[in-house]
């Protein structure tokens, strides 16, 4: 017994002896935000941001360049660069050069998932231009341009003005049949810093559209859920009531703030798809540039009713656009797939009928109450 | 297991039975009783005026005041003829008849004097000890804010007298056995028969009377010899200087045993989550029990893997720290010269060094130990760039949680237990930690106390112990006694009536 004790403490050192490598912290290089881009003959142009800590100088972070064929290969060239091994486990934002995403059948976030160092809830993101421009941003007020981009897209995402686009999420949605994943597009606010500018749509991993700002909220209408958030929605009434701006502009625009929503869509024709997307949402009023009377509860219902219209309409536009670029990124498939029993969906199945889907969109929007000291 | 075992094996009586009667005449009982204590120098022998007495004794060992005003004054103007007369005229409690020599010499070594009359074939033994020794002192090394202050001394009888004080009950059993084949010393089992498990008692008796041994000191050897398993680390039974604890734990149906000379009473069979346990924790609100209990939990992961953990992260896992602490962590990191083993390692050893010198300094130089430390430490070791600041934290940090266990038995072991797993986490990450974590639970699952299951009452699981565990509920829930001692009366009072309330109206 005792003899079998010991043969096993000392088998299991041993076995232990292969499980791990030291990677002591301050002997490396982390990478916190990767960009690649499409190189020349093939390659692929990796830009990364090296958090390289040092107190001996005043700047902590340098961007590190390489060009490989292959994705591990970027890493491995680079570190004939620095003076410290670079490791990925910090990884927290890659973001594409719209050029490689174009390509399409890149499939980087595939090898990147394969290696566990690498978080699943990185962010992953597209810039339009050249990601390797928008790492070299050299803005005063930014020191670390990683961490910069990082915190933006985790301020914007968490405050649902951005869509959520970890690499666990894109991916499902990716190999999700009737469903496509969507990315945030990161662009240079000239030389100031970073900007959300848009949303893009993919087919597989195909970069096949972009929408705007202003819509990607109503895709995180129907993808989401919102709990908080804000929103001016522009209204086009032709209630009297509401025409009029004030003498400053003359766009009615209503502002929303704690913005709760919630989805529910539903199939009702399975063999020409129809579906019925009815969406509920409620807001605080804080703000409408009309001179329009809100303590009247008339009133009330008739911005409401506008509001609702306005919506409507984008989100209709919204569908319409992403039936063009034949992209189903709100995962209508997958509502089919789910409603129709045997369906045997695959994307092939479903895109011959995604074009024709009806798609009747409800929308039932209640304000709560008007700001809190009126 | 086997040094135990070559302890009590039985050592060869040197001494053989002698049944030697008392010698006749005065001097060949002299050169006999002295003979016998080798002749010291403190052997007293007093003959008493003409009364024919003689009076011997171990000077050192006796009362003098009581040996002149109980003993000399009442006979020294008599004369008698027989022993029996001398009896009457005595006034100490404790008197003895003995026709035996070894007897004679064993009880002269216990505090008797021995009064001999010449011509008659048996003596007088008086006990009139004297008392060497503290009076009772406050509890210092178990304080308490709440509850009794009052500790243990060394004397068997007063540590005996003080339970008897606060558990007034017929069945408060108290067993003396005498211990050591050199030292003779005595010591008492106490339980409450009744509550206390009949097999137990057999069981820790059966132990102590197995022990033969030429010599102990203190009830903390004699708990080394009592445990179930000496090889392990962790201490199976619980030593406390609290007479109320001890006392609590006895109507629990626990087993004490006091030792003749030590301050500190054994108490088993104890669980690995009762050294966890204050006498405060039920001395105030069963909330305010309940945090501190959670507290000193979360302090003793802490004080374990704390620093382990920091090692093996820093080591190999860079990725789980959060991107907050990177800058500060790494930046902190970057001047130190060595690995985050050896820099823990050293740091860890600094202050164990810090804390052993300052309990073996005597109290006036063991203050200025603290100051050192802070500025040795706390300011030129991080300037100097040897370590570094996050790691000096959270080393204080785990040092504190190894201070807020109750026991300090069990606080030395958990400050020993980082060592093994700061290396481990050094060489094999959280892997090794985990490793590590997975032989400690193996170990202190296969532990028992007395017999009973260490890790009592989760595992075996005792739901209806867990009541008073990691956290305490008020004493209306805590109405039976745990089931770890396998008492004959489960209930402390009836829990229907508890939840009663008859107040008048």
């Amino acid at each position: 017994m005792k003899k079998e004790g010991w043969f096993c403490i000392s088998l299991s050192i041993l076995l232990l002896c292969g499980c791990a490598e030291p990677k002591i912290l301050d002997k490396l290089g982390l990478n916190t935000t990767v960009g690649y881009d499409l190189g020349k003959n093939g390659y692929i142009l990796g830009t990364a941001v090296e958090l390289k800590i040092d107190p001996n100088t005043s700047k902590d972070v340098v961007i590190v360049e390489s060009q490989s064929l292959t994705i591990r290969g970027i890493l491995t060239n680079a570190n004939k660069t620095t003076s410290r091994r670079l490791t990925s486990g910090q990884l927290r934002v890659i973001i594409y050069g719209e050029d490689l995403l174009t390509q399409g059948k890149t499939k980087i976030a595939q090898t990147l998932t394969s290696d566990p160092i690498i978080s699943d809830l990185t962010y992953l993101a597209m810039t339009d231009g050249k990601a390797r421009d928008l790492l070299n941003l050299q803005v005063e007020h930014i020191p670390d341009i990683g961490l910069h981009i990082f915190r933006f897209m985790e301020q914007n995402t968490k405050a649902k003005t951005m869509p959520s686009s970890t690499m666990q999420e894109v991916l499902h949605a990716h190999f999700t049949v009737g469903r496509e994943p969507v990315m945030p597009i990161i662009s240079k606010n000239g030389r100031k810093g970073v900007l959300f500018s848009g949303v893009a749509i993919f087919k597989g991993a195909k970069l096949v559209g972009k929408i705007n700002t202003e819509q990607s909220f109503y895709l995180g209408l129907i993808n989401d859920k919102y709990k908080s958030g804000s929103k001016d929605i522009l209204i086009k009434s032709d209630s009297p009531k509401l025409k009029e701006g004030n003498e400053r502009s003359h766009k009615t625009v209503a502002a929303l703030d704690s913005i709760q929503s919630r989805k529910n869509i539903k199939l009702i024709n399975k063999d020409k798809p129809e579906f019925n997307m009815d969406i509920k949402l409620s807001a605080r009023l804080l703000e409408i540039t009309s001179p329009i009377d809100i303590g009247n509860p008339q009133n009330m219902k008739l911005i409401e009713t506008e509001i609702e219209k306005s919506m409507k309409k984008n989100i209709e536009k919204l569908i319409a656009y992403c039936q063009s670029k034949n992209s189903d990124v709100f995962g209508l498939g997958e509502t089919y797939r789910s409603s129709v029993r045997h369906s045997n969906l695959t994307d092939e199945k479903w895109y011959k009928m995604y074009k024709n889907a009806k798609v009747n969109v409800k929308v039932d929007f209640s304000v709560i109450r008007t700001g809190l000291n009126e | 297991m086997f040094f135990k075992k070559k302890l009590l094996s039985p050592i060869k009586d040197s001494q053989p039975k002698n049944q030697d009667p008392i010698p006749e005449t005065r001097e060949k009982m002299s050169s006999e009783f002295k003979a016998r204590l080798q002749n010291s120098a403190d052997i007293l022998e007093n003959e008493i005026g003409s009364s024919g007495i003689t009076i011997f004794s171990i000077g050192t060992l006796i009362d003098k005041t009581m040996f002149h005003q109980d003993i000399i004054d009442p006979i020294k103007d008599l004369s008698f003829n027989s022993i029996q007369t001398v009896m009457e005229h005595l006034s100490v409690g404790e008197i003895e008849k003995s026709n035996q020599m070894e007897m004679v010499v064993k009880s002269a070594l216990d505090g008797n004097v021995i009064i001999y009359l010449e011509g008659e074939t048996s003596v007088l033994l008086a006990k009139i000890p004297s008392r060497v020794g503290r009076s009772l002192t406050f509890a210092e090394n178990e304080s308490h804010v709440i509850g009794p202050q009052i500790a243990f001394n060394e004397s068997l009888m007063t540590n005996i007298s003080l339970i008897r004080n606060y558990i007034k009950d017929s069945d408060l059993c108290v067993e003396d056995f005498v211990i050591g084949s050199r030292t003779n010393k005595s010591g008492a089992i106490l339980y409450m028969s009744g509550i206390a498990s009949e097999q137990m008692v057999n069981t820790l008796r059966q132990r102590i009377d197995e022990i033969k041994i030429d010599g102990i000191l203190d009830s903390s050897v004699l708990m080394q010899l009592i445990e179930d398993k000496s090889l392990s680390i962790f201490p199976l039974m619980s030593l406390t200087e609290r007479p109320d604890k001890v006392c609590d734990l006895l109507l629990k149906g626990k087993l004490a045993v006091l030792f003749d000379g030590s301050s500190l009473a054994i108490i088993c069979p104890h669980t690995f989550m009762e050294f966890f346990y204050a006498m405060e924790d039920s001395n105030v609100n069963w909330q305010i029990g309940t945090f501190y209990r959670l507290l000193r939990l979360i302090a003793l992961f802490f004080s374990v893997f704390l620093t382990a953990t920091y090692v093996a992260c820093i080591t190999f896992h860079y990725e789980v720290i959060p991107q907050t602490l990177l800058l500060t962590l790494s930046e902190s990191r970057a001047r130190v010269p060595f690995p985050p083993i050896i820099e823990a390692l050293l740091l860890e050893f600094f202050l164990e060094l810090l804390r052993e010198a300052g309990a073996r300094l005597p109290t006036k130089v063991g203050q200025t130990m603290g100051i050192v430390g802070g500025i040795v430490i706390g300011t030129a070791a991080v300037d100097a760039g040897f370590t570094s600041n996050i790691l000096i934290i959270i080393i204080a940090l785990a040092a504190l949680g190894s201070f807020v266990t109750p026991s300090y038995s069990m606080g030395n072991v958990i400050r020993v237990l980082r060592f093994p797993l700061i290396i481990l986490a050094g060489f094999w990450g959280l892997y090794g930690i985990m490793y590590g974590f997975c032989f400690l639970l193996l170990h202190l699952l296969r532990q028992s106390s007395l017999g009973s299951p260490y890790l009592s009452p989760f595992y075996p699981p005792r739901f209806a112990d867990w009541k008073d565990s990691i956290i305490r509920l008020p004493l209306s829930f805590t109405y039976k006694r745990p089931d770890l001692t396998r008492t004959g009366n489960e209930n402390k009072y009836d829990p229907k009536k508890a939840k009663e309330k008859n107040d008048l109206k």
